[in-house]
This record gives C-alpha cells, sequence and structure tokens, in this order.
C-alpha cells in the first residue's frame, strides 16, 4: 500500500508545486477598460497645465500602473521608463515590444475580441492606416501642442524621428568616393559592394513619392538588374557588418547607430543620399484604455521637454523643439531639403505599388542569379 | 486446478485463428505442458490463462473461480489471478537490483516492508541465490536471470505456475539443469503449473501431461511415456521425436494382442497393440523410433521381423550412430550403438522386436 | 444445416466478446489514457481546424469573412514557390545529413567506446545548444564570409591564396551553418538508442561470422531503425521550416527556401493570418506523410524491442591505441563545429563593436556587453518565465506523450494511429500561424489564459508534443512488452507500473525530449512573439529585440552566459541520466 501512496504521492506533489509556482508566477492580465478615454481627455482641457499634471498624477497613482506597445528597442524603453518613474514614483510602468507587424497583429486581435489591454501604443507610420478606426483615442493636451504640427495628428504625435541614411565604412572607401545620389548606386564599380536590407519600403517610397511612378519603376528595374545590392535581413545588423567591413557601403541605415559604432571606435560614418527617408514614430492613447490617467501622464511626459532629452541623450532627434539636442549632425539630417517626411507621413505612399516594387524588381531579382 | 473450457481467438480482424476451440484440465500439483511448434497456439492458450491476452470465446477456471468467462464477461485483471510467471525473456527489470525485482510484486498486497523482504529472500533461498540480493539484474549470468525470474514468480505464493518457453534463452547444458531446477522445485512447493514450450525432450522430461497442438487445437493429451511410445495420431508421433512412418495394410483383423501388417518390402508382427476396431485389410500406418531398430552386419537369425538393407549414410554422434538404411523404397532411420561401424553402401539387417511398434490409422 | 448452424453460433460468440472487450476497455486506465488523448486531441486539433477554416475564408474568424480559395491561388499559383520548396527539401535532407552523421559519429563516441574525455566531448556538444540560432548563424558568417570571415583571411595568409576559399553565401553554406548547428538533436537521440542496445545481438552476429560492416548494417542499424528514422524526420522538419539560416545566409545568396517565401509573402502588416496558414498546408501534408512512412517502417515493434530484461549489459567497445585517433577526430570536429564559432561569439562579447580578432582589438576588449545585459530588468524576468514555461512545457509534453506513446504502441484501441498522426501535426504549424489561431482562441474563451503564462504553456506543449512523442515512441518501442506484462502480473496499478518499470526504463529518453524542448523555449522566437504579454516575456523575445536593435556584442554576451547555464544543467542530466541509466557492466 505505501509504494503505490508514495509513487501517486509524488506525483501529485510534483504537479501541485508546478501548479503553484505558474499561479505564483503569472497573474492573468485584469485590465477593466473604461467606457471612452476620450470623454475623460476632454474633461481635462479646461484645466490649467498643472493642475492637470497633478489631477493625472493623482489619478496614476491610483490606477497604480501604465502598459504601454512599442516598437522601440529593449534597452531605450527601460531608459525613457525609469527616468518616467523616478519623476512620477508610484506608478508601475510595463512595456511590450515587437516590430511594428506584431504590435499591429496584437492590437488589432485583442480590439476585435474586445480586449483592452494596453494604454499607450508606439506604434510607425507604414502600419498606422491599418488599425481599426476606433482603437486610437483623440487627444490634447499643453505638452503635445508643443510638437511641430507636421509631426502630430488628432490621435497621434511622434515621439522623435529617424532618418534612413547611407552608411559606409571608412578604411574601405574614401569619403570623396562616395556615391551622392541614387543614381551614383548604379554605377558598376559597386559591384556587390552596397549592402540593402530587405525590409526598405520608405526607400522605394521616398523615391516614388519625389520623381513619380515611371521613374521609380525605371530606376528600381536597373539597380535590381546592376548586381550592386548584397541583399540582408536587419538592419542594425548591416551596421555591425558594415563595421566589420563586410562590403564599403550600406544603404540604408540609421544614423544614431552609426554614430553609436563610431563613438566606440568603429571604422564608420554616414552620409546622405540625393533622397532619403525621415520615419515618424507616431505614438497614440488607447481610446479604451484602463489606465487612462497614467497613459496620459506617461503620453505627455514622452513628449515634454524633460522626456525628450532623455531620448535626445540616446542619440535619438527629439521632436520637440524646446528640448537640446546631443546628436547635432542628424538633427541637421532631419531639416535636411533631401529628407523627406511629409511624403512618408501618416497617410502617405501607395504601400501595394511600393511594395510591389521592392518585392519583384530587387528581391525577386537577387534570387534569380 | 485449471480448467479450460472452448478458448477460442483470432486475430487480424477475424481472419487468423490463434487458438480454435482449446480445451484442457491441469489437475492439481500436476505440471502440464502444451507442446507445439511456433504459430500453434501454445502461447495465445497460455497468455490467455494469464490474462495478458483477451481470448474471444470460451471459460477458465482457476481452483473453482472463474477468472474469464466470455459469455457470463468475466475477465479477471492479470495480478488477481495469483499466478506467477516466468517468461521466455526473463523479463527481469533490468533497471532494480535482485532484490527489489522480487519484491515488486508482493508491495502493494498490505504486507510491511519487513514481511516483504523477508518472503524475497525466502525465494531467492529456493532458487540458490542467496547474497546476490543487492546486485543490479543485469550483472547476472543467463542462467542466474532465469532463476531471479522463477524466485519473482515464486515470492507471491501464487496459486499456479506459468512457464512460457522459460528454457529457449539458454545454451544447452544450462538449459537441462535449469530443467532439473525448475521440475524440482515445482514438486517440492507442489504448485499446479502450465508449461508451454516447443522442445519436446524439454517436455518429455519436465511434464505430468502433455498437449500436442497444432494450428490452434489440442491433438493428444496424454502422459509423456504415452504420447511418446503410443502416439494416437500422426502429427504427435512426428513432431515428439523421431519416427519411421510405414504404410501397412492388416493380415489379420481381432487376433488376440498380435497381428500381422504387410509393408510393401516385408510384413511385420506386432505385439501388444489393440487392433479392435480394424478389421482385415484396413490401411494403417506402423510407427517405429529409430532407437528400436536393431542393426548388425550379419543376420539374427530371426524368423520374424528381420529384415536386409543397405547403409546409405551414418553419422557418427558420439551417443549413437544416426544411421538411414534404405530397405525397398523406404529409407529407414536408425540409432546404433556406437561401437558399431557400418560402410556406407554395405549390407546389414534390421530387427524389430515385435512389441516396440505403434499403429495408426492411415 | 449444420455448419450453418456452427456459423451463426460463431457470429454469436464474436459479438460477445466485443462486448465483453469493450467493458474491459472502460476500466480507469482506459479513462486516463482517454483524457491524455483528449487533451491531446484538444491542443492540436482546435488550432489546426482554426488555421483549416482559415484557409478557405477571407478574413480572420469571427469577421464574418466569406469562403474562397483565393489564399490557395495565392500562396501556390506561382512557380516560385515550387523552386523554394524543392531548395527547402534539399536543404533540409543536406543539412539533415551532415547533423546526423556527426550527432551520431559523437553519441557512438561518447557511448560505445573507452575514447578518453568523453565527459568533456559530452559537454561540448550541448554546449551550442542554447546559443541563440540568430547568433550561430552570424558567427559562421563572420568565419566564413569571403570579405571578413576569418577562417578565409587566415587561410588566405596560410597558404598565399589570392581568393578566399570559402564562401558562406551559397547552397552549401546554408546546409553547413544549418547542419552544424544541430548536431544536438541527433548527438542526444542517438546516444540514447545506443544507450539502451541489448550487445548480445552484437556478439551473437560477430560469432556468426559477419563482416564488422554487414554486422552494423543487420544489428545495429536494424535495431535503432525507430530512433534513426524518428531522429530524420525532426531534423528533416526542423530543416524545412527553420529561418534563420535561410534568412542570413540564403537571401543573401540569392536562394529562396520555402520558409523564405512565407517570411516574404508575410511580412506587410498586419499579418494575412489566412495566406499564411494556406502556406503551412505544405508542411501539413509533407509532415503527415513523414509520420505515415515512420508508422510503418516501425510497425513491427516487437522486432525492435532491445531491452528484454534478459543477460543485459551495455558494451563499450576497447578500441585500443585507436582511442587516441578517434579522440584527434573527434576534437577535431568538436573544433571546427563547436569551438570555433562560440570563440567568436566569446570574442565578440568583449568587443565595442564586431571586428576580426587583432592584437588592437584585444586591447580594446571591455565588459560593457556583460554590464548591459545584467543592468536589463527584462533579462532576468524574461529568463525565469523561460525556465518556469520551458519547464513545464517540456514536463507536460513528456508525460502527455508517454500516454500517447503507450496508447500507439501497446494497445490495440482503434484510431491509435490517428491519434499518434493528430499529435505530431502541430510540427508542420508554423509558429506565427499556430500563435495567431491561440491568440484569437483564448481572447475569446473566456478562460484566464490570455496574458498569462499558460497560453504560452499551451503553445509550447502543443508545439512540442511532436518533437516528445517521437523520442518517447521510439524509446519505448525498445522495450519489450514482457518487462511490462511481468508487471501486470505483479500490479493492477497500471500507473504505478507504468511508473516503476516502463519511464525509469526509457528515462534516458524521455530526458533527451525534455531538455531538448526546454532549449527550445530558449531558441524558438515566433510563438512567443505574439504570445507573450506584459510581464510574462520569455527570453527569445528578448533576443530578437537585440538583434533588432542592432546590439549584436550584447546579444553575445547573452549567449555566452546561457551557454555557461547549459553547461551546468547539462553536467547535471548527464549525472541523473547515468545514475538511472542501466547499469552498463564490466
Amino acid at each position: 500500500m505505501t509504494s503505490i501512496f508514495s509513487v501517486r504521492l509524488k506525483f501529485a506533489a510534483c504537479g501541485l508545486a508546478l501548479m503553484t509556482a505558474l499561479t505564483v508566477v503569472s497573474r492573468p492580465v485584469t485590465a477593466q477598460a473604461v467606457a471612452d478615454a476620450e470623454t475623460f481627455f476632454a474633461s481635462l482641457e479646461s484645466l490649467s497645465a498643472a493642475q492637470r499634471e497633478a489631477k493625472l498624477f493623482e489619478g496614476a497613482k491610483k490606477e497604480g500602473s501604465v502598459v504601454w506597445y512599442t516598437t522601440d528597442g529593449p534597452q531605450p524603453t527601460q531608459q525613457i521608463l525609469r527616468a518616467f518613474s523616478k519623476k512620477y514614483p508610484g506608478v508601475k510602468t510595463e512595456f511590450i515590444r515587437g516590430k511594428s507587424r506584431e504590435i499591429a497583429d496584437r492590437i488589432t486581435s485583442e480590439a476585435r475580441a474586445n480586449r483592452h489591454l494596453f494604454d499607450l501604443a508606439k506604434t510607425s507610420t507604414e502600419t498606422y492606416d491599418m488599425y481599426p478606426p476606433n482603437v486610437f483615442a483623440s487627444y490634447k493636451s499643453p505638452t503635445k501642442s508643443e510638437i511641430p504640427a507636421a509631426m502630430q495628428g488628432d490621435k497621434w504625435a511622434s515621439v522623435f524621428t529617424f532618418v534612413r541614411v547611407m552608411g559606409y565604412n571608412t578604411k574601405l572607401v574614401k569619403s570623396e568616393d562616395l556615391p551622392k545620389s541614387w543614381d551614383d548606386l548604379l554605377d558598376p564599380k559597386w559591384k556587390g559592394k552596397i549592402l540593402f536590407d530587405e525590409s526598405s519600403l520608405p526607400e522605394v517610397g521616398v523615391l516614388y513619392a519625389r520623381w513619380g511612378k515611371d521613374r521609380t519603376a525605371a530606376y528600381v528595374e536597373k539597380l535590381g538588374a546592376s548586381g550592386n545590392l548584397q541583399i540582408r535581413t536587419g538592419r542594425t545588423t548591416l551596421s555591425q557588418m558594415l563595421s566589420a567591413g563586410e562590403a564599403p557601403i550600406a544603404v540604408t541605415v540609421y544614423p544614431y547607430d552609426i554614430e553609436n559604432l563610431r563613438t566606440k571606435g568603429a571604422p564608420v560614418d554616414w552620409a546622405l543620399l540625393d533622397q532619403n527617408p525621415g520615419l515618424l514614430q507616431p505614438t497614440s492613447i488607447s481610446r479604451r484604455a484602463a489606465h487612462p490617467h497614467a497613459a496620459a501622464l506617461l503620453f505627455d511626459y514622452l513628449l515634454s521637454k524633460e522626456g525628450q532629452e532623455v531620448y535626445a541623450a540616446m542619440g535619438r532627434t527629439p521632436s520637440n523643439p524646446n528640448a537640446s539636442v546631443k546628436n547635432e549632425r542628424e538633427k541637421a539630417a532631419v531639416q535636411d531639403p533631401r529628407v523627406a517626411f511629409d511624403e512618408m507621413g501618416v497617410g502617405g505612399a501607395p504601400l501595394e505599388e511600393t511594395t510591389k516594387l521592392l518585392d519583384e524588381k530587387i528581391l525577386r531579382r537577387s534570387f534569380q542569379r | 486446478m485449471i480448467s479450460v473450457q472452448g478458448l477460442a481467438k483470432t486475430y487480424a480482424g477475424g481472419n487468423v485463428r490463434a487458438i480454435d476451440g482449446v480445451d484442457f484440465q491441469v489437475e492439481t500439483g500436476k505440471i502440464f505442458t502444451l507442446l507445439g511448434p511456433s504459430g500453434c497456439g501454445k502461447t495465445t492458450s497460455l497468455r490467455s490463462v494469464a490474462g495478458l491476452e483477451q481470448p474471444d470465446a470460451g471459460e477458465i477456471n482457476l481452483f473453482g473461480e472463474t477468472v474469464f468467462s466470455s459469455t457470463r464477461g468475466i475477465s479477471l485483471h492479470p495480478s488477481k489471478r495469483k499466478i506467477g510467471m516466468v517468461f521466455q525473456s526473463y523479463a527481469i527489470w533490468p533497471h532494480m537490483t535482485v532484490l527489489q525485482n522480487i519484491a515488486y510484486p508482493l508491495k502493494g498486497k498490505g504486507l510491511s516492508r519487513a514481511q516483504i523482504e523477508s518472503k524475497a529472500r525466502e525465494a531467492l533461498r529456493m532458487v540458490d541465490l542467496e547474497g546476490f540480493e543487492d546486485r543490479p539484474a543485469p550483472k547476472l549470468s543467463g542462467g542466474q536471470q532465469q532463476r531471479v525470474a522463477l524466485a519473482r514468480a515464486i515470492a507471491s505464493d501464487p496459486r499456479i505456475f506459468l512457464f512460457d518457453e522459460p528454457l529457449s534463452n539458454l545454451d544447452a547444458k544450462l538449459r537441462e539443469e535449469m530443467r532439473g531446477h525448475i521440475r524440482a522445485l515445482q514438486r517440492k512447493l507442489g504448485i499446479t503449473s502450465l508449461y508451454v514450450t516447443h522442445d519436446q525432450v524439454e517436455a518429455l522430461s519436465i511434464s505430468d501431461f502433455i498437449a500436442v497442438m497444432e494450428k490452434g487445437k489440442i491433438v493428444e493429451v496424454g502422459a509423456p511415456r504415452d504420447i511418446y511410445l503410443h502416439p494416437t495420431s500422426r502429427f504427435a508421433a512426428q513432431f515428439v521425436g523421431l519416427t519411421n512412418i510405414m504404410p501397412a495394410k492388416l493380415r489379420h483383423g481381432d487376433a488376440g494382442d498380435t497381428v500381422r501388417v504387410d509393408l510393401p518390402f516385408t510384413s511385420l508382427l506386432c505385439q501388444g497393440l489393440t487392433t479392435k476396431a480394424h478389421s482385415k485389410g484396413d490401411s494403417l500406418m506402423v510407427l517405429l523410433r529409430p532407437e528400436n531398430v536393431r542393426v548388425s552386419s550379419s543376420s539374427f537369425n530371426c524368423e520374424t521381423n528381420e529384415w536386409r538393407g543397405r547403409v546409405i549414410s551414418s553419422i557418427f554422434l558420439g551417443e549413437f550412430i544416426d544411421c538411414t538404411i534404405a530397405c525397398g523404397d523406404f529409407q529407414v532411420r536408425a540409432r546404433v550403438n556406437p561401437f558399431h561401424q557400418f560402410e556406407d553402401g554395405a549390407e546389414v539387417y534390421l530387427h524389430i522386436a515385435p512389441e516396440r511398434f505403434s499403429l495408426l490409422t492411415a | 444445416m449444420s455448419q450453418i448452424a456452427e456459423i451463426a453460433t460463431g457470429g454469436q460468440i464474436v459479438r460477445r466478446a466485443g462486448l465483453l472487450s469493450l467493458s474491459r476497455r472502460l476500466t480507469w486506465r482506459h479513462g486516463a489514457l482517454a483524457i491524455i488523448a483528449l487533451v491531446v486531441v484538444y491542443l492540436t486539433l482546435v488550432p489546426l481546424g482554426m488555421i483549416l477554416y482559415g484557409t478557405l475564408t477571407d478574413g480572420p474568424p469571427g469577421t464574418g469573412a466569406s469562403f474562397t480559395l483565393q489564399n490557395y491561388v495565392r500562396a501556390y499559383g506561382s512557380p516560385d514557390i515550387f523552386r523554394a520548396a524543392f531548395n527547402s527539401v534539399s536543404f533540409a535532407v543536406l543539412s539533415g545529413i551532415i547533423s546526423f552523421i556527426i550527432g551520431c559519429y559523437l553519441a557512438w563516441v561518447t557511448e560505445r567506446t573507452n575514447t578518453p574525455f568523453k565527459g568533456v566531448i559530452y559537454i561540448a556538444v550541448l554546449v551550442p545548444f542554447l546559443v541563440p540560432g540568430i547568433l550561430t548563424t552570424i558567427s559562421w558568417v563572420f568565419l566564413l564570409s569571403p570579405n571578413i570571415g576569418l577562417i578565409n583571411k587566415v587561410a588566405e595568409s596560410l597558404f598565399g591564396l589570392d581568393k578566399p576559399p570559402f564562401n558562406i553565401y551559397s547552397f552549401a553554406g546554408m546546409v553547413w551553418t544549418f547542419g552544424i548547428d544541430h548536431i544536438t538533436l541527433p548527438f542526444l537521440l542517438m546516444a540514447a538508442a545506443f544507450r539502451s542496445m541489448d550487445p548480445t545481438l552484437e556478439e551473437a552476429a560477430s560469432i556468426s561470422s559477419m563482416g564488422p560492416l554487414r554486422q552494423f548494417y543487420q544489428i545495429n542499424l536494424k535495431i535503432m531503425f525507430p530512433s534513426i528514422l524518428a531522429t530524420c524526420l525532426l531534423l528533416f522538419v526542423r530543416g524545412i521550416e527553420t529561418f534563420e539560416a535561410p534568412a542570413v545566409i540564403g537571401i543573401p545568396a540569392g536562394i529562396p527556401v520555402f520558409a523564405t517565401e512565407i517570411f516574404l509573402a508575410l511580412r506587410r502588416a498586419p499579418t494575412d493570418y489566412n495566406l499564411a496558414g494556406t502556406y503551412s498546408t505544405a508542411y501539413l501534408l509533407i509532415t503527415v506523410i513523414g509520420v505515415l512512412l515512420y508508422l510503418r517502417v516501425t510497425r513491427v515493434a516487437e522486432k525492435f524491442a532491445t531491452i528484454t530484461g534478459k543477460a543485459y549489459r551495455p558494451r563499450v567497445i576497447d578500441l585500443g591505441t585507436w582511442r587516441y585517433g578517434v579522440l584527434c577526430l573527434t576534437m577535431l570536429v568538436l573544433f571546427i563545429g563547436v569551438f570555433l564559432p562560440l570563440a567568436i561569439v566569446l570574442w565578440a562579447s568583449f568587443m565595442p563593436f564586431y571586428a576580426q580578432p587583432s592584437w588592437h582589438m584585444l586591447s580594446m576588449a571591455t565588459f560593457a556587453n556583460y554590464v548591459a545585459v545584467f543592468e536589463l530588468d527584462e533579462f532576468y524576468r524574461a529568463f525565469w518565465n523561460n525556465l518556469v514555461t520551458g519547464v513545464s512545457a517540456a514536463t507536460i509534453a513528456v508525460l502527455l506523450s508517454v500516454g500517447i506513446a503507450w496508447i500507439v504502441i501497446r494497445t490495440d484501441i482503434p484510431g491509435r494511429k490517428m491519434l499518434d498522426i493528430i499529435a505530431f501535426t502541430p510540427i508542420a504549424l508554423p509558429g506565427v500561424v499556430l500563435s495567431l489561431a491561440l491568440l484569437w482562441l483564448y481572447l475569446t474563451v473566456p478562460l484566464p489564459v490570455y496574458g498569462t503564462l499558460w497560453i504560452l504553456i499551451i503553445a509550447f506543449v502543443t508545439k512540442f508534443i511532436p518533437i516528445s512523442l517521437r523520442v518517447v515512441h521510439a524509446s519505448m518501442l525498445q522495450v519489450h512488452k514482457e518487462l511490462e506484462e511481468a508487471a501486470e502480473l505483479s500490479s493492477s496499478s497500471w500507473l504505478r507500473n507504468l511508473f516503476s518499470i516502463v519511464v525509469p526504463l526509457i528515462l534516458p529518453g524521455l530526458l533527451v525530449g525534455w531538455l531538448y524542448i526546454l532549449t527550445l523555449t530558449f531558441k524558438v522566437l515566433s510563438i512567443p512573439i505574439l504570445l507573450s504579454h506584459v510581464g510574462t516575456e520569455v527570453l527569445p523575445v528578448l533576443i530578437f529585440s537585440l538583434y533588432q536593435s542592432g546590439g549584436i556584442t550584447e546579444l553575445c554576451a547573452m549567449g555566452v552566459i546561457l551557454t555557461i547555464f547549459i553547461a551546468v544543467v547539462a553536467g547535471l542530466t548527464r549525472l541523473i541520466s547515468a545514475r538511472f541509466a542501466i547499469k552498463a557492466g564490466e
């Protein structure tokens, strides 16, 4: 009798321990969505900036936490949230991150199932239009009004901006030999020497917007046929590969990536081509936010001079003109006429056509070699 | 006492009849052997008694308790049938020590730890394996493993023993030794046993009764001596030992216990056989064991049952010489004393005592 | 007349027996089995059904989508997909052969020979297990790229070559990278098979004047057939599914495989669930064929049984002085296959950015990457979450597999083969498809699953049950059924017999399956990327985030930390498995 018991007991005990461990570790997401955050936000408009902040902070502490879905990296997110928590202690910050497609999948699926789990979301210009119409809340605030009109809309504001530029390896190519334009990239001397990320849709988009359909199509055809491109996946890895000497040139990369490597001593630098995509980083509040006070508090913080300078310290170009900038070079690039924001802004390029051009003329072409 | 009635089982969706109406009874304290070639259904019958196999039909009683009945929907779990079984592969659990192997069936039966251990040790003593308690089971020789299997079967005081070809994995010498061991142990404990083998020597030496099986049916049941000396079926005669089978015709019907039969090349006098069922001119079969044939290079000067033949081959096997001798169109196998020596092609005389034949209806 | 009567009674007997066996089937043991089967069927068929339904509609479930065949036209309407599929199959077969040969050789060396330093070899093979696949792939680029490859550079200067001898950006490069990165699975599976093999069979064969080669073929190969087949099947499926090597090497090399095509078709937001599901039907088809083939070949289970419970002593072959030769060869294989890529990872983990090893770069070595990893709050939480979900999922999957394998091998319950196939199909579902299906299912079903670790465990169990099932199935085939029958005569408790006889005998196999699943939860990204939520992140999500945001050197530091962790776990597993395995005779 004893032995049967002991075997069963052992297994029961193991199972029980497992269950307990899991219950302890996993707390179900028990968010209680409010009816409509927009009504609440509208009620705030009569308050002064200081009153508003005090009310939001008070409410946020009661709500206890704020949930942010973001497309940004884990380290920058952790840094900005730490700064936020320091200023507003007692508001727990939580985030999940993913590529813009994954964030879009998640938010649309949750919305469809009527589960409202996020308060704040940083999306991307490419995916913004795909969200269901009532997911994000209209939002106005004194802080938001500091952001230039081109970098915000009724339901969003860009927390910072990215420019994508040409990167090069200073050991492999001299700055005077660099291509100056997309047309220069067709030169046969660059055969197999240009790293190119397969997800370069905004690049095609900016050409399309500036050059029109026919010229872009003809150009992309030539670029694909030139054999100059080395197709890669993963844009920031591209920068690392560039610094390691895999190829002399990479189109296109993020300047802050390159700056980062350069300050550590890597032989890399960047320059503008004749057309460069600028990317806004639209951030919105959920219309059914479970923590509307905290969401508004965080949103305002991200756009405030203080929050923007945290981003600036990481080498990002802030949207708020009042914030001081560390990376002057990129800031200059943001204002350079060769960089296109407006065309690529929210609701911009004909996505289907540019996707087709990129896929068929460049990627498929590389498969047929 | 084991009683099996009308056992039947088909495989492969009813296309293959593994056993087809098997009936037998094993008296208390006896060893009963199911003997037959592979595929004859002997193992299926044994496994049905053990409860490891589910027959389609039939009834099995162990000491008056019905453990299986298709009509009454009874089927007792194997462990509830109070059986000790020794498997062909020994089935010693290789991850346990000898003592753990033997103690496993004792656990969960309401015995104390000390009782279990003393019972297990007792069983080990009976198979002469004292001192091996803590050996890992795989570190034993084949014969020792077999004895552990035996001890495990004994330990839980079974009502019956089942043996499924337990010696087939041992070499010849060890097999003989283990045979004696099993026999002695069974006698000593007096446990009713069912034994399955395809080896006729094993069957003859170990059994109280033998059932010869063929194609899912029992063709003959009897004591070893009867099965060997006076088989009542051609199959049993051929399967158990070597037999010369010769077609014959009865010359005198119903003439006391001595009859004369005609073979194609000679006539024979057979004694001590009842042929009441036969009448003159009936076709019979004469069965003649090779060891009953006397062979000599000179005539025995007997009037009856002496033939002449020519040696086709003679193979020296130590205990005897296996001779094949042509008599007319027939080839007779004979076992000859190893001191004899015959050249191939030599002319020899054969003699068989009249009482050393068996007769079968053709 | 009498004949007809006989037939009539015969029929009655059969019918009665049918009733009887039904009543016997309804014991609680069968109840337990039924529950296991139901759980597995629920776990696999529900998402599978959702996906298959999705392939025939034009929108996500619950959005009033209408029926269409358009998805199939889009997925399979161009010849590109068939060329890619052909590439996939050749890639999976060739890299599988590399993994299998090397893994099998290493398993033989550690299990059946007296080559010295076996423990070192064992750990060395397991070490790359936890290194993120993306890292090993990149480290091979750093070794074999024609421009910056270390091996190429060294070879050029050593032999005065004017062209780099290797080009990673080729089909061969892709095959090699993936093949060498997957030696652990065949190693573990084959080691378990070698360990539980009965050498008396080999001895019998060598007595019967077979040549050594023929002996190997006739005895070893045939006996280990289920294990070999299971290994090959798993390797093949992993090969056609993998994305890292095709993405990092295949795309630059201009060689698209099936997984690349899916990636390209699905990278636009939001994910076209219907199209994704439609692509997965090809995997489904291949997998079902694979399982049917496997089941057919291993049908005669008893023929293969090797743990029979008679004189059974795993034997070690004395190689004499040859063992030093074998040791050298083994060390060479491990040096190239394991040490070199790991050394690159280790080197990079101390660099501020990746550069080829040089004295100059060495002076720039820094701990900054390690500091960055340890400063990341997410790292600890993700690691802990990963451990909890990984251990739970591996344990549940293995236990369920024991139940399924037992049903399939030891019973004649109708439909058991179907059960085997059903339980194996999730391996064909690409992670993104499976996780979308689960996401939608548990967002709508009112169970407190979404947003907890449970949804990850459910997804991992579903996705990885095929792996443990094949491993457990192959191990259980090796256990002779008489060992179980002897237990059945001893005790009526099926569970007790199962856990004190069968489970200990197949423990080496169980541990392999368990360990492999655990490590996969540390590696597979496609499932947690959608299913983990606030507070339930696991490591692959973090790893991918770091990769995306350019932290390759930090990723390398994390890889080194994980490697040290797995080395410890592997050491412990080896200890446990040595303790429970059948003790080797001397």
